[in-house]
């Protein structure tokens, strides 16, 4: 009886033993597939379809008038509008396949057609997009239905790509269709388009004029600016006074130029905000005031350099340069703040061809002023270097290291303007972090970076930052606190206020060299921690040792007196 | 590593008809795995791989008409370039035409637009160029033709409303293709004046039938008649109140059904549209009876009222008030409400619990009372 009872008891124990087996496989197996599923083509397509509103080529009307009815300005509007979509679900059936949606834009004999060319298959994967369209209307019929229009110099970037990665062919290229289009169920259809040529812009050479800022570039000294209590949050938390007051103090340190970031996303991406618009105006009319020049980095925080995103960022580009390039403060633009660290992530071929779009088209908004980039290591700042008009790059290496880098990046780019676009040191210290510098190494820090510029012949230099930060947004250096903790001291003034002692050198001023003593380098928190580490320990070793040796003297006696 | 072929060329025909197979030669022989060819037209590009010297382009490239571009690639080198003009067949089978706007005012000359777009059997437009015939038949039965060039992808044309209302039909006819008939209303514009019909006069309060107010023909300075459907408001009114009924037009006159009332009555009538007011008009209502018996039965304690005829002998309408009043002596008037049937009218005096004597019975119709006096035993 007793035993029948165990076995009831080991029965039950192996079935849950092997259900919690399966429960557990299910529960890995199912997190393993969702993590190594990729989205479905419908879910990549869905996603697709929501770009739909970044989409925002340019449009130019070639206003010739036309036949027929008087365009409205609503319904220039509204053409204007579906025919981009039009171009989107184009351009994305490419490389997904045409969507139901894609009806609201084209009629049905359109669909139909697409239809049949997209059951050909292919290795190639084609992207395509469209950037600027020139439209001049023809007809526009009595009852507002129909119109027709010639949309010359289409701009268009196909990439035509080798599936495998084996090859990548892009091609620019500036079409001309005939259009017809019908208002069909609230929607301006594409009824008909026909090409009428094709010319490849692809080899037009960038037309690079002599840079015609106010003031030479080697003759910047500047700053990398963020306000003290907003860095990265600048736009959303704007705050006019406190720029005024920063600029006067940049202006007080001897520095001529600010370098200011413009984030991608946060302007709104093609659909500009005009409150920042504005923000930005007052901005660089504040530095204009404070006799300081300005060189805004536009692009912060992309993260699409895919073809989808080309619009939007030309729209972006646009907008921000036609409402501020008739400022004289303007002294450059910087087109992007680090795009080499984006080749891994986002491929180096999409990226490379993104920047070279958009140094094209800031040179055509604006061909009076310089053009850079700035490139977070000398090595990598070389490329672009004959599209651009100057060299920017960042280095926060050990100062000795600069000359060098320098020496080689002049072998690549004899004949270019450098800019050392961002450098800096950390005076953050703290016990648990051991390369903590303190705020006399951050001065020698900068006074050596000065001599290597003086060295290299005077190069312009923008220095990171001005203030010590209180908080950093995990979305720029992480979340771990070894990272995050130092970036919050590059600034030449504290977290009170105070100004530390590179604040007397920053602005070029000569003063006597900064010594670093034996003791400059030990009495720094986490040596001192280590040393009474080593102190406290040593101590117990000695207590410890004196203590078993006095318990072993007795032993000791007993054996010399057996002897 | 794709290295570039040198010297490898496109060589095709620089135009061809829409649909047509287009063949297409490699300047040399020796074909690099690597090689593609790229065909750009209206929806985009579309590659392929080169297999042998000779490429045969599948007709669906070549069916739309306008620039074919057909670059050769050897990876991410091009080596030639040629651009192809694939040109419109003749137009065939239906016309897609639209005309609009759909109705126009003959007063204001408003104008109309007829647009075609006359395409090959590939939905291409036709050639830059070709005449269309645009026809009409107006609505004065006059005939127009006009030879139309094809401008940007479309033909159009526009005409103008003539004087006279009625419908335009069109129609387009382009090499052997043929447009639907599409027309137009080209309608009257507003009213010039409104005026109603003479209304007959002293009319029988009987509140049993209509009586038709219209309008005279209503028309616009062209004399023709306002469209279909316009709305007419009339407006009929007595001392106390302002009644008003909408109507349309059918043939320029609009008009509405009233019903007689049971009391005499005068009334005014006016008929609006838009800006537009006629003359005003008064309309009489006459009540008129026949004297009718009060009969009074002891046994029942029922009191019969009629035949109530009118002045042709014709019962009043079923369902017509009459109001009878009962008075006794030192006692309060009682009145009660009681419909006609067939002319008669019933009512029952029991439950009203009168008093044996004299009483005087009053019947109110129509604005005409009569009195009779009974006697409750």
């Amino acid at each position: 009886m007793e035993e029948d009872k165990n076995k009831g008891w080991l029965i039950f124990i192996g079935i849950g033993t092997a259900f919690f087996f399966l429960l557990f496989l299910f529960v890995i197996s199912s997190a393993y597939a969702y993590f190594n599923s990729g989205a479905s083509q419908k879910d990549i397509f869905l996603e697709a379809e929501k770009g739909i509103s970044d989409h925002t080529p340019k449009f130019n009307w070639i206003d010739n008038g036309n036949e027929g009815r008087v365009m409205e300005n609503y319904a220039k509007k509204r053409i204007m509008e579906d025919y981009s979509n039009a171009w989107y679900y184009q351009n994305i059936a490419h490389h997904e396949k045409w969507s139901e949606n894609a009806a609201m834009f084209f009629t049905e004999e359109k669909i139909e057609y697409f239809n049949n060319i997209g059951k050909k298959k292919s290795n190639v994967r084609i992207e395509r997009t469209d950037l600027e369209h020139n439209i001049d209307f023809h007809l526009y019929s009595l009852d507002g239905q129909i119109v027709s229009f010639t949309d010359s110099s289409v701009y268009i970037v196909e990439k035509i790509k080798e599936k495998n990665g084996k090859f990548e062919f892009v091609k620019k290229y500036k079409a001309t269709y005939d259009v017809v289009m019908i208002y069909r169920d609230d929607n301006w259809k594409v009824r008909h388009m026909v090409p009428r040529g094709f010319q490849d812009v692809s080899e037009q050479a960038l037309s690079l004029k002599p840079a015609k800022s106010n003031m030479p570039i080697h003759s910047v000294k500047g700053m990398n600016y963020y306000p003290q209590y907003s860095p990265w949050k600048m736009w959303a938390e704007f705050s006019a006074d406190t720029i005024r007051k920063d600029f006067d103090i940049i202006n007080s340190l001897g520095l001529n130029t600010v370098r200011i970031f413009i984030p991608f996303e946060i302007y709104g991406k093609g659909h500009v905000s005009q409150v920042h618009l504005d923000n930005l105006d007052t901005l660089i009319n504040i530095a204009r005031q404070n006799k300081l020049q300005v060189i805004p980095t536009l692009f912060d925080f992309v993260n699409n350099y895919h073809l989808s995103n080309w619009a939007a960022s030309d729209r972006q580009l646009e907008s921000i340069i036609e409402k501020i390039k008739h400022y004289p403060n303007i002294l450059a633009w910087d087109i992007k703040n680090e795009p080499d660290l984006d080749f891994k992530n986002h491929g180096e071929k999409d990226v490379k061809h993104w920047l070279e779009f958009i140094i094209e088209r800031t040179r055509m908004y604006d061909p009076e002023r310089p053009v850079t980039i700035g490139w977070s290591s000398p090595e990598v700042a070389f490329n672009f270097q004959e599209e651009l008009d100057f060299i920017t790059f960042h280095f926060y290496r050990p100062a000795k290291e600069l000359n060098y880098a320098i020496d080689l990046l002049r072998i690549k780019c004899p004949n270019k303007d450098f800019m050392l676009g961002e450098f800096g040191m950390s005076s953050y210290n703290s016990f648990w972090f051991p390369f903590g510098k303190t705020k006399k190494e951050q001065r020698k820090y900068y006074e050596d970076i000065f001599d290597v510029l003086q060295e290299q012949g005077g190069i312009s230099y923008l220095a990171w930052t001005l203030y010590d930060f209180q908080d950093i947004p995990s979305k720029v250096v992480g979340i771990l606190p070894w990272h995050k903790s130092p970036q919050k001291s590059y600034g030449v003034i504290n977290q009170e206020g105070m100004e530390k002692p590179v604040a007397e050198i920053i602005g070029g001023n000569k003063f006597e060299k900064t010594r670093i003593t034996l003791f400059d380098r030990i009495l720094k928190p986490f040596n001192l921690f280590i040393l009474s580490l080593f102190f406290i320990c040593g101590i117990i070793f000695l207590w410890t040792r004196k203590k078993y040796s006095k318990k072993e003297e007795p032993i000791h006696n007993m054996t010399v007196k057996q002897q | 590593m794709i290295l570039k072929p040198d010297n490898l060329k496109i060589i095709c025909k620089n135009e061809i008809q829409a649909g047509e197979s287009l063949e297409i030669e490699l300047s040399s022989n020796k074909i690099h795995e690597d090689l593609l060819i790229v065909y750009t037209q209206m929806s985009g590009s579309y590659v392929f791989p080169v297999e042998s010297k000779k490429i045969i382009t599948d007709t669906f490239l070549t069916r739309k008409s306008g620039k074919l571009n057909i670059r050769l690639l050897a990876g991410p080198h091009l080596l030639d370039t040629q651009e192809i003009n694939i040109l419109p067949n003749m137009g065939t089978g239906k016309i897609e035409s639209y005309i609009g706007p759909k109705s126009i005012l003959t007063t204001t000359n408003e104008p109309s637009m007829l647009v075609a777009i006359p395409a090959d059997e590939f939905d291409n437009p036709v050639t830059e160029g070709t005449i269309s015939d645009f026809s009409y038949i107006r609505p004065n039965y006059s005939k127009e033709l006009h030879q139309i060039r094809m401008e940007k992808l479309t033909n159009h044309h526009t005409f103008f409303a003539q004087t006279k209302t009625g419908k335009t039909l069109a129609g387009v006819q382009c090499d052997n293709g043929f447009s639907d008939e599409k027309y137009v209303d080209e309608e009257a514009g507003w009213p010039l004046q409104i005026s109603l019909e003479t209304l007959p006069q002293d009319l029988q309060a009987d509140g049993k039938h209509y009586v038709e107010i219209k309008t005279k023909k209503i028309t616009d300075k062209l004399g023709n008649n306002v469209k279909d459907g316009t709305i007419v408001t009339f407006s009929i009114s007595d001392k106390k109140q302002i009644n008003q009924y909408s109507s349309v037009t059918i043939n320029g006159v609009a008009k509405i059904d009233f019903k007689y009332p049971t009391v005499n009555k005068k009334y005014e009538v006016i008929a609006f549209c838009g800006n537009v007011k006629s003359n005003s008009m008064s309309l009489t209502f006459i009540s008129e009876i026949n004297d009718f018996d009060i009969k009074y039965d002891q046994v029942n304690m029922n009191l019969v009222i009629g035949p109530v005829t009118g002045t042709l002998n014709q019962f009043v309408p079923d369902g017509s008030e009459f109001k009878i009043g009962v008075s006794q002596a030192s006692k309060k008037k009682i009145e009660i409400t009681s419909p006609a049937q067939d002319g008669m009218i019933e009512v029952d005096l029991k439950e009203l619990f009168l008093d044996k004597k004299p009483t005087i019975i009053s019947v109110k119709y129509a604005g005409k009372t009569t009195l009779r006096q009974i006697f409750i035993k």
